[in-house]
């Protein structure tokens, strides 16, 4: 039986339709077309399905959709305002935080969620955030100066 | 993921009738980090998910002349800010940020770590030191079980139909105490425990538990009892406690880590875990 869900992405009112059996993740990819947030192992240890629930950083890929009902969701869709990048995003880019991009979105939502918490992080507390998402192409350093530059530690 | 039936009650009376109207065909949704991935690798096809999220006695932590309830919605994260936690049971705080990752704490809960009863469950052995009773929910009332005698074996517990866990009750700590938990893990976050100690020190009398080394977590009687009878804790006079450790146990050899390294490694982890625990020991 399909239920009727009603929430907030991205700052947009959606109300939907979920088979219960469905992820939260595959819910944002496929019916809304948000393909920013991947699955990569579907078990909740790589993070690239990271999303914002709520203020809290989360692995959409190990919530059910109808869970989502009056839930306030944050995609790496909706970091940029009117066109114009989220500070992680532009150090991101600066530092070359990226190869290929596949933890990108998650890893950016990590990082997000952690500066709303504490917006002046410690090394430490940078680690603990991106802890759970795993990048096999970077090394992880570039990544810390990107989240330490949006936080305003590094010029 | 074979489809289901999803159920969100406001009461645990409401809950209590679906499970015991689904017998094992009902499965709790709670965090969801353990029961979507054995769902989605389909070992187990629930008929019915009930989701107890949306009960407010489950999410509450609270501290009465009882001790310290953790209800079974109180995610971990929320477990690792308590003040309470941090002031009382530190222990718990600590072995609750080895679980997984940061966004994987937000979701998961100590009682689903408990009601998952792996060997392997970061929370479970400082529970077990920490003398934690399951309070349990059924129709006739609440029953309390020592965390001892509910985990029963590798994802066995002490549930009958139509029971469900309220939370976790921590009895008050008087006196002098210290506590650590001691991981010992490939990597430091998303990982599983390859060995793991806690050790609990309250008034000169010893707690120590194992993790990863036996179907369930296991008590250490014989390390405990070398450790009470020392006159001083150090890293010399506690060896033969590590002694006790390697003959107490009986580990396996799986994907993570051979038999001998488990007995190696569990005397180390013992050690590492007593001397974090006496460093705080007030």
């Amino acid at each position: 039986m399909k239920h009727e869900i009603s929430f907030t992405i991205n700052g947009e009112k959606v109300h939907l339709e979920v088979e219960p059996n469905k992820t939260l993740l595959k819910m944002i990819r496929e019916d809304l077309n948000l393909t920013g947030a991947k699955e990569g192992c579907g078990a909740g240890e790589c993070g690239s399905c990271t999303i914002i629930i709520d203020g809290k950083a989360v692995n959409s890929c190990m919530m059910l959709a109808v869970e989502a009902d009056g839930k306030d969701i944050m995609t790496v869709e909706g970091l940029a305002k009117s066109g114009v990048l989220d500070p992680l995003q532009d150090t991101f880019i600066k530092n070359a935080a990226l190869q290929c991009g596949y933890c990108t979105p998650g890893m950016l939502m990590s990082a997000k969620a952690l500066l709303m918490r504490n917006p002046n992080p410690s090394e430490d507390d940078i680690k603990e955030a991106i802890g759970g998402n795993l990048c096999r192409c970077t090394g992880y350093k570039v990544i810390l100066d990107a989240i330490k530059e949006a936080a305003g530690q590094i010029n | 993921m074979k489809n289901f039936e999803y159920v969100k009650p406001s009461t645990m009376e409401a809950v209590a009738d679906i499970l015991q109207q689904y017998g094992d065909g009902a499965k709790i949704l709670n965090g969801g980090t353990d029961l979507l991935v054995r769902m989605r690798d389909n070992l187990i096809k629930p008929q019915v998910v009930v989701d107890i999220k949306g009960i407010s006695e489950l999410r509450k932590i609270e501290y009465t002349e009882e001790g310290l309830f953790i209800g079974a919605a109180v995610t971990m994260n929320e477990v690792i800010c308590s003040k309470i936690v941090l002031e009382k049971y530190r222990i718990l705080a600590q072995s609750a940020h080895e679980v997984g990752s940061y966004q994987l704490r937000n979701r998961a809960t100590i009682v689903g770590n408990v009601c998952n009863a792996s060997p392997s469950g970061d929370t479970i052995a400082p529970l077990y030191v920490l003398s934690a009773k399951v309070k349990i929910f059924n129709k006739d009332g609440i029953r309390l079980v020592p965390i001892e005698n509910f985990i029963l074996g590798v994802r066995k517990i002490d549930l009958k139909s139509g029971e469900i866990v309220l939370g976790i009750l921590l009895p008050p700590i008087k006196g002098q105490n210290g506590g650590s938990y001691y991981k010992h893990a490939r990597r430091k976050d998303v990982d599983l425990a390859t060995v793991a100690v806690a050790a609990f020190c309250n008034e000169g009398q010893w707690k120590i538990a194992y993790a990863a080394v036996a179907p369930t977590i296991l008590r250490g009687p014989k390390a405990e009892e070398i450790l009470n009878s020392l006159s001083e804790v150090d890293e010399n006079t506690l060896i033969p406690a590590m002694d006790a450790a390697t003959s107490e146990v009986t580990p396996i050899s799986d994907v993570r880590a051979g038999k001998e390294y488990r007995l190696d490694m569990i005397r180390i982890s013992l050690k590492r875990a007593v001397l974090a625990a006496l460093e705080l020991y007030k």
